[in-house]
């Protein structure tokens, strides 16, 4: 029922994404072989195919890291692991790997996963030391990245490098669409084959290992899972956060809080999320297309401090 | 006498500066096993152990004979089940949702939960008193009810070995008779049981055998009336112990010894 509702939402957001814009076209003006129609095959499909795709990967993989960490508050924006990822990319930039796309998206990938790794590894369980955790790493990425800028070698890639780090889906083409595709069909696998674990990670560790979880595995799972599926989206487009926070806590009361029924609800979440609001920024009036990074940063925030004072007891 | 169906042999585990052991023991099917010791005696490292939650520093934890360490962990927790202390639970699930967590090793990775699942997650909410809870939140529930829900989460997932951390914590003394009696039953239908007791009389209803654990050695075991006395209770205590609080049988050798 809930899924029949999501996956409406999620065909309509797709549809709005198509046709929103400074010129509104209709989805079926793809067959008219007008200049709309080559708009809306050539920039408006892939975009919406990117937003779905990528929105899908933070949304699941918010629910993943929340139900691993069993933290309502964990989410790879706010702990780090997108600005790591981001490091990763802007690294290979600046080392001068701007032009090879493969390249710039396996060292986010690669730097995405060493986060979740090492969020697992010091994080623990406990929300403080956890976020603590993810604070440091994000700062710690930030300044890297920051340091890489300054020392761009030459004005064209660090024109390339920021333009990139403001999380967006404009301007991307079925390449992007290609790139991310594979690395996400595998990041969704190997999260649904962590499901049935995470369910059992609510009663601990030592209760899940006797209810016969292998918990190695799972952590593997989920650092490979997340980690790519993140890298991946942060390679094609940029840092775009709290979506992963924000979906799973708005279908928690909806579905229930086992992690495994979480799971899809929040890709498709995630994937109505990023689509309506990548459609709403371009209908924002102005010279300049708000980035979407920026925008959902804008939403996020809030949205974040608001569940951190709700949830400030069981922090303490 | 029955072969053991979990045994201990020469079983040491070191933990953060903690040494258990070397120790021997056997779980038998339709026996109780009560763990009794001072705070600290490392009762809860033992049961993770004999859980194989722990590595062996030396010696071994057998499965009808069989190293527990070198079994598949769906194969093991099929056989093992294990009730932790105090009992965590992470996200608001509902007792039922809980209780299924236990179908766990039975089930196949992906689908949801067969038939034979659901009946055994209803005769387990029967068997702890808690169907009515069903549908409730665990946060919701009161420390004693949510106390049963976690024991009928072990006891659906049918073990031959069930392993209980003070399963009689938080419970009001109509509940901890109950929980007795459904160790007793679990017993009973074939399980191995041991339970770790803090209270003198309860663990006499409970058990058939008892092991006294002092600074992570034995001190006394063997059948209850022998282990539950006034002589070994006073060695692992430092109480001297009153025939109050060794009812029954022991309650005559605990007044020939105040004699």
């Amino acid at each position: 029922m809930i899924r029949a509702g999501l996956s409406a939402l999620v065909a309509a957001a797709f549809l709005l994404s198509l046709s929103a814009g400074k010129a509104w076209i209709a989805p079926w003006a793809f067959a008219d072989g007008t200049r709309e129609g080559l708009v809306l095959l050539e920039l408006r499909l892939p975009r919406a195919l990117l937003g779905l795709l990528v929105g899908a990967l933070l949304g699941a993989g918010g629910a993943v890291l929340q139900g691993y960490l069993r933290n309502p508050l964990a989410e790879p924006g706010v702990l780090g692991v997108s600005a790591t990822a981001a490091l990763g990319a802007v690294l290979a930039i600046f080392l001068g790997a701007g032009g090879q796309p493969l390249v710039v998206a396996a060292s986010a990938m690669a730097f995405g996963a060493g986060a979740v790794a090492l969020l697992a590894l010091v994080g623990g369980a406990s929300g403080l030391q956890l976020l603590l955790a993810g604070v440091v790493l994000a700062s710690l990425a930030a300044a890297l990245t920051s340091l890489l800028v300054s020392l761009a070698p030459t004005p064209f890639a660090l024109g390339e490098i920021v333009t990139w780090l403001m999380g967006a889906l404009t301007d991307r083409t079925f390449l992007d669409v290609r790139l991310l595709l594979g690395p996400a069909l595998v990041s969704f696998v190997l999260m649904a084959a962590a499901a049935r674990a995470l369910d059992a990670l609510s009663l601990g560790e030592p209760v899940a290992a006797s209810l016969g979880v292998d918990l190695a595995r799972t952590r593997l799972l989920v650092i490979a899972g997340v980690g790519l599926g993140v890298g991946a989206s942060v390679a094609v487009t940029g840092v775009i956060s709290f979506v992963g926070l924000v979906v799973p806590h708005l279908l928690r009361p909806l579905v229930g809080p086992e992690p495994s029924r979480l799971l899809l609800p929040s890709a498709l979440g995630g994937a109505a999320l990023v689509l309506l609001a990548d459609s709403l920024v371009r209908l924002v009036p102005g010279a300049a297309e708000l980035k979407l990074g920026i925008a959902m940063a804008l939403l996020g925030a809030p949205f974040f401090l608001w569940l951190l004072w709700r949830t400030r007891t069981e922090l303490a | 006498m029955t072969a053991p169906v979990l045994a201990a042999e020469g079983l040491r585990v070191e933990r953060a500066g903690f040494a258990l052991g070397p120790l021997a023991l056997a779980l038998v099917p339709g026996r109780v096993l009560a763990i009794l010791g001072p705070n600290g005696a490392g009762k809860s490292t033992l049961l993770m152990a004999l859980a194989g939650l722990v590595p062996a520093a030396g010696g071994a934890v057998l499965l009808d004979g069989r190293r527990l360490a070198a079994l598949p962990p769906k194969m093991r927790a099929r056989a093992v089940g294990y009730l932790p202390q105090g009992g965590d639970v992470h996200w608001n699930l509902s007792a039922r949702a809980l209780v299924m967590l236990g179908r766990t090793p039975h089930r196949p990775p992906v689908g949801p939960p067969g038939p034979a699942d659901v009946a055994a997650v209803d005769a387990a909410l029967a068997a702890t008193d808690a169907l009515h809870l069903a549908g409730r939140p665990v946060r919701a529930l009161s420390g004693g009810e949510r106390a049963r829900v976690l024991l009928a989460r072990v006891l659906a997932g049918a073990p031959r070995v069930l392993l209980a951390d003070e399963p009689l914590q938080n419970l009001d003394p109509a509940h901890q008779l109950a929980t007795v009696a459904l160790l007793r039953d679990a017993a009973a239908r074939g399980a191995a049981v041991a339970a770790v007791v803090h209270d003198l009389p309860l663990a006499r209803r409970l058990a058939d055998d008892a092991l006294l654990l002092v600074g992570g050695r034995v001190l006394a075991a063997g059948p209850a009336a022998e282990v539950l006395a006034p002589g070994p209770l006073a060695r692992a205590f430092g109480i001297r112990v009153s025939a109050e609080l060794v009812p029954v049988a022991a309650a005559g050798e605990a007044a020939r010894a105040d004699g």
